[in-house]
């Protein structure tokens, strides 16, 4: 598990700290997929690097599977455990081919080439890229380069992945792709952190975060935070058309459920 | 003032081993007061489309015409010109003021000093951010959204007959993108507008027209209420039509018999629910 305890953290600029968390305390389990919504400058990204200890908290703990990510001994244990994705996936390739790009990881770590290659195996697999080995990543969609930034992650066997936006250069396609591939890794046990801000990712999530100005608004299923219009505007969220689309089917006694933010879900209903 | 691109094409690296055709036989013409959304998936050459249009690009056959003139070289100098807003366009913003970073534009278009605040005021009055409280502060004080507005502002200044912009809501948070869709939706009173992305369903209720590019060929140029009638034509651009387009088309599959497609929520619920109380 990853226990964030009365985390606060402040940004030093020249006018002095800027606080960006606030006393937050929540946790990521293995096998679930939390969303985190907020406003830009709210502290998702600070959330995020704090998680694998890129950045370390000013006040308060983060711990890692009972590591402290202050603990300097250990930090390559916990940036093993835990994975960063980020939003340009063009930033993140390395390599000249698919396979390559995926290899990077774990033969930068020195692991063994046979259970490498296994690896990297599963991890193209994972994220349905298997079959383009040998393809150069910049002949790819951005929707699958993000996925080869994921594959990339996951070949260092991570027991958590956080992905900070990593649909917001995609086309609807390719973000749907993405959040297929971000449920089968949580149905495999990888617990997930993602940031986003669209809140049609939340209905797919066990568990939704909502940061407001380094501060945590909301913790709490799906369902409550999509069916409550008062919090969705307090968490300066817009319900997108289609969830006004499910709200107004309801209201006119169409059996839409309030989680519905996808046409499928929508459809069901009818 | 038409800007008119015809039978163009483009292909970068030409020559190479790593030629890449960007455009084949692209026509196209924009018109001032209308708001035209370019559409297609990663690589179809939308933003190559766009340099092309503000002569940031050479075509390799065809032409670039303003009110039937040849153009050759970039066009955000001359005025009324074509001003282009790139992806991520805060990350270019440099002076040590909001207010001269907007002016920046018009001064090097030749204007004075005193005529370019000038403009710059009036530009940032137009993206909604008050000159006096934001032109002297340092544009790495502000937040995303003011960023991006303010990026904006600097186009806007050098009084662009035609606005084009790059993705411009990519990575805001939802008020920064209904403020950045507002502004963009308002330039239309004093320019041409073309808007890039591809994200359908940001702007399709706020654009007039729709072109879908798929492969660098223009597949549909149409108004938006065609496109929205005919929303198999996104899935032949290789994009998944907007969720409430959706939602119409599975209905339809799934034997709901709609008499037209909607894209307002309240319009496609009374269909949608007219349709499936009404057989029973």
């Amino acid at each position: 598990m990853i226990e964030f305890i009365d985390v606060t953290f402040e940004y030093q600029s020249s006018g002095g700290s800027v606080p960006a968390l606030r006393g937050v305390s929540t946790t990521l389990s293995p096998g679930e997929l939390v969303t985190v919504l907020g406003p830009n400058g709210s502290g998702k990204s600070t959330l995020a690097r704090l998680a694998n200890g890129l950045l370390h908290p000013s006040g308060g703990r983060v711990i890692v599977e009972n590591i402290d990510t202050g603990d300097a001994e250990h930090i390559w244990d916990i940036r093993s455990r835990v994975g960063l994705v980020f939003q340009n996936p063009d930033n993140q390739i390395v390599a000249t081919t698919v396979v390559e790009d995926v290899a990077f990881g774990p033969e930068n770590l020195g692991i063994d080439p046979p259970l490498m290659r296994r690896r990297v195996a599963r991890a193209l697999e994972s994220v349905g890229l298997d079959g383009l080995e040998e393809r150069e990543p910049h002949t790819l969609s951005g929707g699958q380069k993000q996925r080869l930034a994921i594959a990339g992650t996951l070949a260092l066997d991570p027991a958590y992945l956080v992905l900070d936006e990593p649909t917001a250069m995609l086309d609807l396609q390719g973000r749907s792709d993405v959040l297929d591939v971000l449920a089968t890794l949580r149905d495999r046990g990888t617990g997930i952190m993602h940031i986003t801000h669209h809140l049609a990712d939340a209905a797919a999530a066990d568990r939704v975060l909502v940061l407001v100005a380094g501060s945590i608004v909301y913790d709490g299923v799906p369902e409550r935070l999509l069916g409550d219009e008062d919090m969705l505007a307090r968490c300066g969220l817009t319900v997108p058309p289609i969830g006004r689309l499910a709200a107004e089917l309801r209201a006119s006694g169409v059996p839409v459920p309030p989680d519905a933010l996808t046409a499928e879900s929508v459809v069901a209903g009818l | 003032m038409t800007l008119s691109l015809t039978g163009v094409d483009f292909t970068y690296g030409a020559g190479t081993a790593f030629a890449t055709r960007a455009l084949s036989d692209v026509d196209i013409t924009f018109s001032p007061g209308e708001v035209v959304l370019v559409l297609g998936a990663t690589g179809s050459g939308k933003s190559t489309l766009l340099r092309i249009a503000a002569g940031l690009l050479v075509p390799d056959a065809g032409s670039v015409t303003l009110d039937g003139r040849a153009v050759r070289g970039p066009l955000a100098v001359v005025r009324p010109g074509v001003g282009i807003v790139f992806q991520s366009p805060e990350m270019q913003l440099f002076a040590e003021s909001v207010a001269a970073d907007v002016a920046f534009g018009p001064r090097n278009q030749g204007l004075s000093e005193e005529d370019a605040i000038v403009e710059a005021r009036r530009a940032l009055d137009a993206v909604g951010l008050d000159p006096e409280e934001f032109g002297p502060r340092s544009p790495f004080s502000l937040s995303g959204g003011e960023a991006r507005r303010a990026a904006i502002a600097g186009v806007l200044a050098m009084a662009p007959g035609y606005l084009m912009l790059d993705e411009p809501t990519a990575g805001l948070d939802p008020s920064g993108r209904e403020s950045v869709r507002d502004i963009v939706t308002a330039a239309r009173e004093s320019a041409g507008v073309v808007v890039v992305t591809h994200d359908a369903e940001e702007f399709l209720g706020h654009a007039d027209r729709v072109v879908l590019l798929s492969e660098g060929r223009i597949i549909f140029d149409g108004r938006t209420e065609v496109l929205v009638q005919n929303p198999g034509r996104f899935t032949e651009a290789g994009l998944r039509a907007p969720e409430v387009l959706r939602a119409q088309m599975l209905a339809q599959d799934a034997g709901v018999a709609l008499p037209r497609f909607a894209l307002d929520p309240t319009e496609v619920a009374s269909l949608l629910a007219e349709a499936w109380s009404g057989p029973r």
